[in-house]
């Protein structure tokens, strides 16, 4: 429960730049714990990334305002112009291109263990997708539609893929995404510290059904 | 320049010949600008549809089928009937005023060059497609039915228009500036369109051809995109529609850019900051943009597979914030000592900018990996884009169209109206694009007609009704944008030659 805390303060920082909405009862009415190995890391990226958003913005905008009040029509000011047009643009670039990089080294780690391959996973889940369901087949051959139990912190392999048309595998709360694309295996690893029920959706477009198409991940 | 109320006798639009066969520059920017309009109410619509339907969960107004007709309908009516039209209708009507060319460079091509867009703008409304604007195979190229044909053929005559009028662009620049006029002198929107026509003319045979081949595949039966082994078909696929339509994300915004510093300059009566580092860093978007098509795709790979095409894709797209920090930092030191007058018509640049940080800056966390993992294809992903392209671009080009309705018409549009559009109109995308944003935070998956399954559809519900009354609040300054204007041609007051009391007279006067 804790880590989802952090989560819904993330979202209502992240509404704070646009400075337009109180967000303090949407803290208080999401309901399932948000949780997988993936998380910790992409919630950090996503304070990062939403404190240095909030920091250009609030310049940018304080600046926007600051000019307009300043130099506007009949408001008595001193208007000169600037100087040194070099040295400010030089420092410009400097200043967002270590932030952009910066950002971008930042995400390394997460994203090589995003995409890395395991040997220590403790089963293989074969999932795949169709219009509009998902099967789950598992190691002794058994297979469900639609719903998948598994236990907590075993580390498990889903293999997925479609055999229609191209589907997203989307876990929310447990910080997954991946395509499930006709003719080709893709690989995420799963493992899940907290006990629940997690939902699964269809992320990319498949057809008419694909606002119905889900699945629940039961975790105990 | 001519103003066509009061000098072509009769004017053009009174009579079919000269409607359909007018070569002159500044009728064909008038009769893309008009289009735009029409069509951006057309489009407008369908989102109201999309819009209302999700105020609620369950289903309401439309079903699955038809709701999924109208997302794809209303995403290329509005990026080729109103953002791609806008472009071309300024640039036809300003280019030649602002280097000294008496017409565009083959006066016939460009008007062919409009009507192209008409049986296109039909073929897309009535096709009935219903596989999204981004077509991805096996789906599109399975999809039983020819509503999916007469689509592909609609835009690739959107695409033949406006590779026409790129080409057309460029030869006019190009060689049709006065004397003394050099590329170092030339103004930032005439840049801006030599950018965008670069754009399309590089990218625009891309789309083509790939439309073409899944034709193909559709008729045809050829395996283009439709391959299923190991994927390629699909990826494929992925890989041709982005290369176009990453860079064209450009062409709908870098004409806006270049009408901002227009707006910008003579609105602050001053000179535009950096001319030099606007230039620069126009190029370089315009070169950066046909590298990072695969940010797209962080989702389409999973473990053990492409780190590396991933993390070198992501890398390209976080550098293009540099050049577009650049700009937007130069817009405000333009006005930085300057005087400005505060009109609608740099007001709504101000929207642009908002618009446009707002966008850019969660662009870039849609460009850290891990990040976009959890936001890819949901509404985040549309409020990001639709801050960009309508609460960027469109503000922008609304801006420009104040700007030049007294020249164009003669007539002054009413002012008062006109401030209540405009704070209406940023009122409104702010709202409904960021509630859009934290709906896809909170795990609200685009393209969705029903979210009342989801465990926190409360949450969802609130986040959607507030975007929705966003859409209604722009669509109701639209309105009020269209009754002005049409009152302003019939009785506004005549517009002289200042209109905006801006008493410039060594600056650019455009
Ligand atoms: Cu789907
Ligand atoms: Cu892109």
């Amino acid at each position: 429960m804790k880590i989802n805390m952090k989560r819904k303060y993330k979202i209502s920082l992240g509404s704070l730049i646009f400075g337009l909405f109180m967000v303090e009862h949407v803290i208080s009415t999401r309901a399932s714990p948000t949780d997988s190995t993936y998380t910790p890391q992409i919630e950090f990226l996503l304070t990062l990334v939403i404190l240095v958003s909030i920091f250009i913005a609030s310049l940018v905008f304080g600046m926007l305002i600051y000019i307009v009040f300043r130099f506007r029509e009949g408001n008595k000011t001193v208007r000169k112009k600037i100087q040194n047009e070099m040295r400010l643009e030089i420092g410009w670039v400097i200043f967002a291109t270590v932030i952009v990089l910066s950002l971008f080294v930042a995400s390394l780690p997460a994203t090589t263990s995003y995409f890395s391959e395991r040997e220590d996973y403790d089963e293989e889940i074969l999932v795949i997708a169709y219009q509009y369901n998902f099967t789950f087949v598992r190691e002794n051959g058994s297979r469900s539609v639609d719903i998948v139990h598994i236990e907590v912190n075993k580390i498990y392999m889903f293999n997925i893929t479609s055999i229609d048309v191209i589907h997203s595998f989307y876990a929310h709360e447990l910080s997954i995404k991946l395509d499930m694309v006709p003719g080709r295996y893709n690989i995420i690893y799963l493992q899940v510290p907290i006990p629940g029920t997690y939902e699964v959706h269809c992320a990319e477009y498949c057809g008419f059904g694909h606002y119905s198409m889900e699945a629940k991940i039961v975790v105990k | 320049m001519r103003k066509i109320t009061e000098t072509t006798h009769p004017p053009f639009y009174k009579n079919w010949r000269t409607l359909i066969g007018t070569t002159n520059h500044a009728e064909i920017g008038i009769l893309y600008i008009v289009l735009a309009i029409i069509s951006v109410f057309i489009g407008g619509i369908l989102a109201l549809i999309l819009r209302t339907e999700l105020a609620f969960p369950g289903a309401t107004i439309v079903d699955a089928e038809l709701y999924s007709i109208i997302f794809t309908a209303h995403g290329t009516i509005m990026i080729f009937m109103v953002i791609f039209p806008l472009g071309a209708g300024f640039g036809n009507y300003l280019i030649p005023k602002l280097i000294g060319a008496p017409d565009m460079y083959w006066p016939r091509w460009n008007n062919a060059a409009f009507w192209l867009l008409i049986p296109a703008g039909f073929l897309i409304f009535f096709a009935q497609s219903s596989v999204g604007w981004t077509l991805y195979t096996p789906l599109s190229a399975e999809l039983w039915g020819v509503g999916v044909d007469m689509w592909i053929i609609g835009v690739l005559l959107a695409g033949v228009s406006s590779l026409v009028s790129a080409i057309n662009f460029i030869m006019t620049i190009a060689s049709m500036r006065k004397p003394g006029l050099t590329w170092g002198k030339l103004d930032l929107f005439s840049w801006s369109i030599v950018a965008t026509s670069i754009i399309q003319l590089c990218a625009t045979p891309l789309i083509t051809t790939g439309l073409a081949l899944l034709l193909s595949d559709r008729i045809l039966d050829t395996a283009f995109f439709s391959a299923v082994g190991f994927g390629v078909g699909s990826f494929l696929w992925q890989h041709v529609f982005w290369s176009y339509s990453h860079p064209a994300v450009y062409i709908m915004i870098l004409p806006a850019m270049g009408l901002t510093s227009l707006m910008v300059q003579k609105f602050s009566r001053n000179e535009i900051f950096g001319y030099k580092s606007m230039v620069v860093s126009l190029m370089v978007i315009t070169f950066l943009g046909f590298l990072v098509w695969g940010h797209h795709q962080y989702t389409l790979y999973g473990a053990a597979t492409d780190a590396f095409t991933t993390t070198l894709f992501s890398i390209i797209t976080s550098l293009i914030a540099v050049p577009s920090g650049i700009k937007t930092f130069n817009w405000l030191l333009t006005m930085w000592g300057g005087r400005i007058k505060l009109e609608v018509p740099i007001v709504f640049p101000f929207g642009f900018i908002i618009g446009f940080v707002i966008g850019g800056l969660t662009g870039v966390w849609l460009n850290i990996v891990p990040v976009d993992i959890i936001v890819h294809d949901t509404a985040f992903v549309v409020g990001h884009f639709h801050m960009i392209i309508l609460g960027g671009a469109l503000t922008a080009l609304i801006g420009a169209f104040y700007n030049y309705f007294p020249e164009m018409t003669g007539k002054m549009y009413h002012r008062n109206l006109a401030w209540v559009h405009c704070f209406m109109w940023i009122i409104g995308f702010l709202t409904t694009f960021n509630s859009m944003m934290i709906a896809g935070m909170h795990g609200m998956p685009r393209r969705y007609f029903d979210y009342s399954t989801f465990s926190n559809v409360d949450v969802l519900a609130f986040w959607n009704f507030l975007a929705t009354v966003g859409a209604y609040i722009m669509f109701i300054s639209g309105v009020i944008f269209v009754i002005n204007m049409i009152y302003s041609i019939r009785k506004g007051p005549p517009a002289g030659d200042d209109p905006f009391n801006l008493a410039i007279d060594e600056l650019p006067t455009v």
